[in-house]
């Protein structure tokens, strides 16, 4: 027996919800047979379910049409309100045209859609006040170095702050410092913060479970309780509630848990998992050493400027109090919410809400375009409800009802597409790119938002074809005359308007994306190393209490050297306190030894770089002057410092700096504090290294051997030669055999690190060339649509001419010219607005010129050619036009 | 009942689907109607419109049905037959009769050349 096949279910199904009960089993029942007898037999399974779905839309279309007529009349005869007839006449008017429709709602679906995503990144990083209690009231206080901006908090400084200022309700400091929890799993690296009691107090965010510090836990010896993320909380503990009070091992010291920040808050987007309190220990009790991020709640009513200006004379009495660490160091405040999110981010941001804006303008345009070609085929419609007497008031307020539910149903797709990006987009960025601050979600304000876009792009594109259709000449048109009324030229000049503002718009977002991509190729082509994929990385972090003599630092960082360098596939090994595009790790005030104090660069400052002499080798820099680092430079000999350039440049400019001595302070080894100055003897001068990203200035910077300069906790760069994951392995057993609670983490390769530091610039520059694409597409829509239009319109004359012996050329070149005429103006529009707002992008750019040649005469030509194709198929049309044809259409 | 004659006249296709239903006496549904018209007229015939017609046919009081027995062949759902009805008929008359009148003598103009 062969097998039964049936009707689409889903077709069946639908049917039977658009049929009323009595009709349901005579129509379904006849389909269902004619299926089965007829059709299947015929044409096979496949063309018979085509066949079924078919005869179901032809169904469904005749039956809603029918129920919206019959409403229609029943209400007109009850004369119910004007309002509902509009809907119900723009809802046929719908059906009826499921064609133009579907692309309305589909376009409008797009462009409000992605406005929605961009703009739900805007509102959360940039619109929307901190998530904190008075957010502006927070404030970040900074010292002031000597030919500095701002610079972090030394222990001691921070407490005399504390005690003498008068206008903060409280004060308190962190410090990064991660732990590293061990107890029942492997040992696994956990970021976190030691902070003072106080600190989430500042932001008036209470804890999910349990309860933050109490004023005396950041004594010492009470600070042993730890606070943790509601993320890690379900990572780590399965969100078991008992965890309030347990004991977990952190740092090879057990720790009470007292609380659970709530899931959400920022405290959950952060990067920080872990906070304990901030115990200053005896090593950490000084005042030259600078650590900590202080952050104050001004007193109410209490302005940034008079708490900068009652905070000055504290820094100036305390500069004079202790000369050797604090002369010339001042005191400076920002608001948090001043800082919190950073130009570039900014920036960013408010380019991509702009150029999706214009996005949804071109959009719009073309839209406006297609409803008023549109309106002059129901001319006809038009003008006989104006002659039975319709006021023109009526007939736009019918047309903009229309455009009104479009734009709604576009705006509901809209928002469940532009749901769909942002959470898409969220998930391109890196981890922890955002401001914890930023909460990025599409709620109410975002659902508004859409509304609000969805409703003026309904007045925007529903507009023009409204107040047209309220100027209609009657007689012209009843006539069935479609040529040579008044109205007619005018809304030609619309749509061309309308057409030029497209091209000109899209313009302007193609040399915004040629820009872009530029400056990103460029960023591509920057090498923090050489060959940076078999460049490997890994943190060793270590914790202060982990040697207690600096020698057996040296011993350790001796070993894995040795081991590491033993693993097969691997050529160099290098240890260094910072790794490339990972910042300086430190940076150190210095002065030049012999120039007297007060002369120009007799002091400054410099980004400073501990690392094992191998370093230079391991990743490819250059010695441009004297020497490398050496294992011979060690306790004992010569304290020997390589510069790079830009040091060499800034502090001895036209003069050789080999030899020359520069004096820093000692940096002492698990603790936070500064020993004598050391006269470091310059041997060498070394390439810039990229420190700060990819796209970083190069600033001056110095390096030193581990073994002169040592301190805890480094990061290791091994330079392979066969795969790098493979390695990875061996050099993490390699470590483990020196020491196996030796935290081997972030395995990453530099070419892994440039990617993740090059990704915010790739979305952004991906985002702007789609949209860019995107709008260049529908201009060129926009150009076809009114050039065939017009050819359609013309029909009658291009045959006359045809007749009168016009060849093809000519005919050609008739529809062509004006399709030129269009476009160049909207290039000479765009160009020129993309030439006056060259200062907005500008500081995005990274080695381009904002009026880089390049890109502006790219983007004129891709999109003039691609407006001359799209002129060109109706201007083939209009020259194979048949003269006798053309005048026999009227 | 309202005369015949101040009944707006018959559409063309309601003229169509009133005389296929007349032909089927009492024995015909949709799915036969559509195969009638499509081979008679020899034009494709919407599903759609052929199922609004009828219902507003039956609405309007020119035809009216009746349901079958649940059919096997389709599903177990059953048929309604159309039958036209006396006001149907009339109308239906008289269209026939002013077609009638107004092609009257035009049979050599009207044949195909």
């Amino acid at each position: 027996m062969t097998r039964r096949i049936d009707p689409p279910r889903l077709a069946v199904y639908l049917l039977e919800r658009v049929l009323s009960r009595d009709s349901r089993d005579a129509v379904v029942g006849d389909l269902d047979e004619d299926f089965r007898q007829d059709v299947l037999p015929r044409v096979g399974a496949t063309r018979a379910r085509i066949w079924y779905w078919r005869q179901v839309l032809s169904l469904g279309r005749a039956y809603a049409t029918e129920r919206l007529h019959a409403q229609h009349f029943r209400s007109t005869s009850l004369r119910s309100d004007t309002m509902r007839h509009d809907i119900r006449d723009a809802l046929r008017t719908i059906v009826r045209s499921p064609g133009y429709s579907l692309i309305t709602v589909a376009v409008l679906a797009l462009g409000i859609g992605a406005t929605s995503a961009i703009f739900s990144f805007v509102d959360g990083v940039l619109l929307r006040p901190l998530p904190y209690a008075d957010p502006e009231r927070i404030v970040i206080v900074w010292e002031k170095p000597p030919g500095g901006t701002r610079n972090s908090v030394s222990t001691e400084n921070f407490r005399d702050w504390q005690r003498q200022n008068d206008v903060f309700d409280i004060m308190v400091a962190s410090a990064g410092m991660g732990v590293t929890m061990s107890g029942a799993t492997e040992p696994t690296r956990v970021r976190g913060s030691r902070v003072s009691a106080g600190y989430f107090e500042i932001f008036g965010v209470r804890p999910a479970l349990g309860r933050t510090f109490a004023p005396d836990e950041d004594q010492p010896g009470k600070e042993k309780v730890a606070v943790i993320t509601y993320r890690l909380w379900q990572r780590a503990f399965g969100g078991d509630p008992t965890v309030i009070g347990r004991s977990v091992v952190m740092n090879r010291e057990p720790h009470t848990i007292l609380g659970v920040m709530p899931a959400g808050s920022a405290f959950d987007r952060g990067s920080n998992d872990v906070w304990r309190p901030l115990a200053f220990g005896p090593g950490e009790q000084t005042r030259n050493y600078h650590w900590l991020q202080v952050i104050a709640r001004l007193k109410p009513g209490i302005t940034v400027e008079q708490a900068r200006a009652r905070m000055e004379p504290i820094g100036a009495r305390i500069a004079v109090q202790f000369p050797e660490s604090n002369k010339d160091w001042g005191i400076t405040l920002e608001r948090l919410v001043d800082v919190s999110v950073n130009s570039s981010l900014k920036q960013s941001l408010q380019l991509l809400m702009a150029a999706v804006a214009m996005l949804l303008l071109v959009g719009c345009a073309n839209l406006a375009n297609l409803a008023l070609a549109r309106g002059t085929s129901r001319e006809r419609e038009i003008t006989v409800r104006a002659a039975l007497g319709a006021s023109r008031w009526r007939l736009v307020r019918q047309f903009l009802t229309e455009s009104l539910l479009l734009s709604a149903v576009g705006g509901l797709l809209g928002i469940a597409a532009g749901y769909a990006m942002m959470r898409g987009l969220k998930l391109l960025l890196p981890p922890f790119f955002l401001p914890r601050e930023a909460m990025v979600t599409i709620d109410l304000r975002a659902l508004a938002f859409a509304l609000g876009v969805s409703v003026v792009t309904g007045l925007l594109f529903g507009t023009a074809p409204a107040f047209h259709a309220g100027r209609t000449d009657l007689t012209g048109s009843i006539k069935g005359s479609s040529r040579g009324v008044t109205s007619d030229r005018i809304r030609r000049r619309v749509r061309d308007g309308l057409v030029v503002i497209e091209v000109a718009l899209a313009c302007l977002l193609l040399v915004g994306s040629g820009l872009l991509m530029r400056s990103f190729m460029r960023i591509q082509q920057v090498e923090a190393a050489k060959d940076p994929a078999t460049l490997l990385t890994a943190n060793l972090f270590t914790t202060d209490a982990r040697f207690e003599r600096p020698d057996d630092a040296r011993l350790f960082y001796r070993q894995v050297i040795e081991r590491a360098s033993a693993v097969p596939g691997v050529k160099t090994v290098a240890l260094s306190s910072a790794l490339p595009l990972q910042g300086w790790g430190y940076g150190m005030p210095l002065r030049i030894s012999g120039r007297p104090a007060g002369a120009a660069n007799s002091r400054g400052g410099a980004g400073f770089k501990m690392i094992t002499p191998s370093y230079f080798e391991a990743i490819g820099l250059p010695i441009i002057r004297g020497r490398g680092l050496q294992d011979s430079d060690r306790a004992g000999s010569v304290s020997a410092i390589v510069v790079n350039q830009a040091f060499a440049d800034r502090y001895f400019p036209g003069e050789d700096p080999i030899g020359k001595h520069v004096l820093i302070e000692e940096i002492v080894p698990g603790r936070r504090q500064l020993g004598p100055e050391i006269p470091w003897e310059i041997v060498g001068v070394v390439g810039n290294e990229l420190v700060g990203g990819l796209t970083s200035t190069r600033g001056a910077g110095v390096y030193v051997t581990i073994e002169q300069q040592p301190i805890y906790g480094l990061s290791m760069v091994v330079r392979t030669s066969s795969e790098a994951t493979v390695t990875a392995a061996a050099l993490k057993a390699a470590v483990h055999e020196i020491d196996p609670n030796q935290p081997f983490t972030d395995v990453r390769t530099i070419a892994e690190i440039m990617d993740e530091s090059a990704a915010p610039d790739r979305l952004r520059t991906w985002l702007i060339v789609l949209f860019g694409i995107t709008a260049g597409l529908l201009a060129a829509i926009g150009i076809y649509g009114v050039i065939s239009y017009s050819v359609a319109q013309r029909t009658h004359e291009i045959g006359l001419r045809a007749a009168l012996g016009a060849n093809r050329r000519r005919l050609m070149g008739l529809v062509m010219g004006r399709a030129t005429i269009l476009t160049v103006l909207g290039l000479t529009a765009g160009l020129a607005a993309a030439i006056a707002s060259t200062r907005l992008i500008a500081t995005l750019l990274f080695g381009v010129d904002p009026r880089d040649a390049i890109s502006l005469a790219g983007a004129t030509l891709l999109l003039g050619v691609v407006a001359m194709i799209a002129a060109y198929v109706p201007a083939r049309r209009a020259a194979a036009v048949d003269p006798l044809v053309a005048l026999r259409v009227e | 009942m309202r005369r015949v004659r101040d009944l707006p006249p018959l559409g063309e296709f309601e003229l169509l689907v009133l005389l296929a239903v007349l032909r089927g006496d009492g024995e015909v549904y949709g799915a036969t109607i559509l195969k009638d018209l499509a081979q008679r007229t020899g034009r494709a015939v919407s599903r759609g419109a052929l199922y609004v017609t009828l219902d507003r046919l039956e609405a309007k009081g020119y035809v009216s049905s009746r349901t079958g027995d649940p059919a096997p062949a389709r599903g177990g759902r059953p048929r309604r037959y159309y039958t036209v009805r006396p006001t149907g008929l009339a109308l239906l008359r008289q269209s026939l009769d002013a077609l009638r009148q107004m092609s009257d003598g035009l049979a050599l103009k009207l044949k195909h050349p």
